[in-house]
């Protein structure tokens, strides 16, 4: 079936090529602005605490007796408690993730599919990150700062990035399977 | 670089995903190399503009700078005694660990050119060259908007979103879309797989 040029919304005769990095920057700037702006107050209490909640859990399963109190996590008998900031969820990782999930050309089923799935992904990564920094700073406390704000925030990104690309490979190929 | 298969110029995404984890450990190689210089320029070149970025009426008295970090003092230590603030300068007034916070974005793009970049390598060493200043002069203009519209003079402090938004939205996801901008192939190849993709997208 073909289309004539006017038939075809203005936003599809942008090639993708130059629609994608803009649509991602633009989407990625009002996410960010929703997240540090009106919803700042109900998703960053919410969030930290949900994070902190399950990070203690999982630190529990592994036979730790911490405590916690709001989005605080402390540890007693370790001489050690964390404190989960806004910084600390996966929040910006998730915004570049869902903001180039949005900005690709694909169906909405795939795009809501992927925010979901891709979301939970960096979310219980992020958890893996934060028991890993609490044993890194009980027992090789010299690399803990490097690790905590330079590396795992650096794998973060990529893994946004990895998870984006392996999402758009497969929805690409799964289009391609039933055209 | 090469063109990997007949169907895709990238390769499979497993594959990616290796390279672009390769990527990353190599991008911290050359971050280990290239920080020292990399973050005395970026605080020489904050420290000759203040003038253009500094906050209205709190005007910067001092200015520390070595090879990792930049710091700024906005107005005599004595405050802090004639406030009765038991706090040292250090803790009191801005300081950013540049190192620590500015520069991950150096790592991420090369770990994005070595992931996801295509065809001739002189031309991917151009493009990485290119998007290495831009995401340089990025980086000034993200910590001079910090310094300028971050700080809160009610509290005295900083604030958590203006921290936030540098470090999340200018140097996680901005470099991200400056590397993949950059990245020879990569957008060329994202569009011919969404045009592949369009008759399932209606």
């Amino acid at each position: 079936m073909s289309s004539s040029p006017r038939s075809i919304p203005i936003v599809r005769r942008v090639p993708v090529a130059l629609r994608f990095p803009l649509g991602f920057a633009a989407i990625s700037l009002v996410l960010m602005m929703l997240v540090t702006g009106p919803l700042e107050g109900i998703v960053r209490p919410f969030v930290c605490e949900q994070v902190a909640l399950h990070s203690h859990l999982v630190l529990q399963a592994l036979g730790e007796s911490t405590r916690l109190s709001g989005s605080v996590v402390s540890a007693p008998d370790r001489g050690h408690a964390y404190q989960v900031v806004y910084a600390c969820t996966a929040i910006p990782s998730t915004v570049l993730l869902v903001s180039a999930i949005l900005a690709f050309p694909a169906s909405w089923r795939r795009k809501i599919a992927g925010v979901l799935l891709g979301a939970a992904i960096l979310y219980v990564a992020n958890l893996g990150r934060l028991v890993m920094l609490f044993y890194c700073y009980l027992y090789q406390r010299s690399i803990y700062d490097r690790l905590h704000l330079t590396v795992w925030q650096a794998l973060f990104v990529v893994l946004a990035v990895v998870l984006f690309f392996v999402w758009a490979t497969m929805s690409t190929r799964v289009a391609n399977d039933h055209a | 670089m090469r063109e990997a298969n007949s169907e895709s110029g990238l390769g499979h995404p497993f594959v990616i995903a290796v390279r672009l984890l390769a990527g990353v450990i190599l991008g911290f190689v050359v971050l280990a190399i290239v920080l020292g210089p990399y973050v005395a320029s970026l605080a020489r070149v904050l420290d000759a503009t203040i003038p253009v970025w500094e906050p209205a009426g709190l005007a910067v008295s001092a200015v520390e700078r070595d090879e990792t970090s930049l710091r700024l003092y906005y107005a005599p230590d004595e405050r802090f005694a004639e406030a009765g603030v038991n706090r040292t300068a250090f803790d009191q007034w801005f300081y950013y660990d540049l190192a620590a916070i500015g520069t991950w974005d150096l790592a991420i793009l090369v770990a994005v050119f070595v992931g996801l970049a295509s065809g001739p390598w002189r031309r991917a060493v151009l493009h990485f060259v290119l998007a290495f200043a831009a995401l340089f002069l990025l980086d000034v203009v993200a910590f001079a908007a910090l310094f300028r519209y971050g700080y809160d003079a009610a509290a005295d402090v900083y604030s958590t979103q203006g921290v936030f938004w540098v470090g999340a939205w200018m140097q996680q996801i901005v470099p991200v879309v400056v590397a993949l901008v950059a990245c020879p192939g990569f957008l060329r190849e994202l569009g011919a797989r969404a045009e592949r993709a369009r008759p399932s997208t209606r």
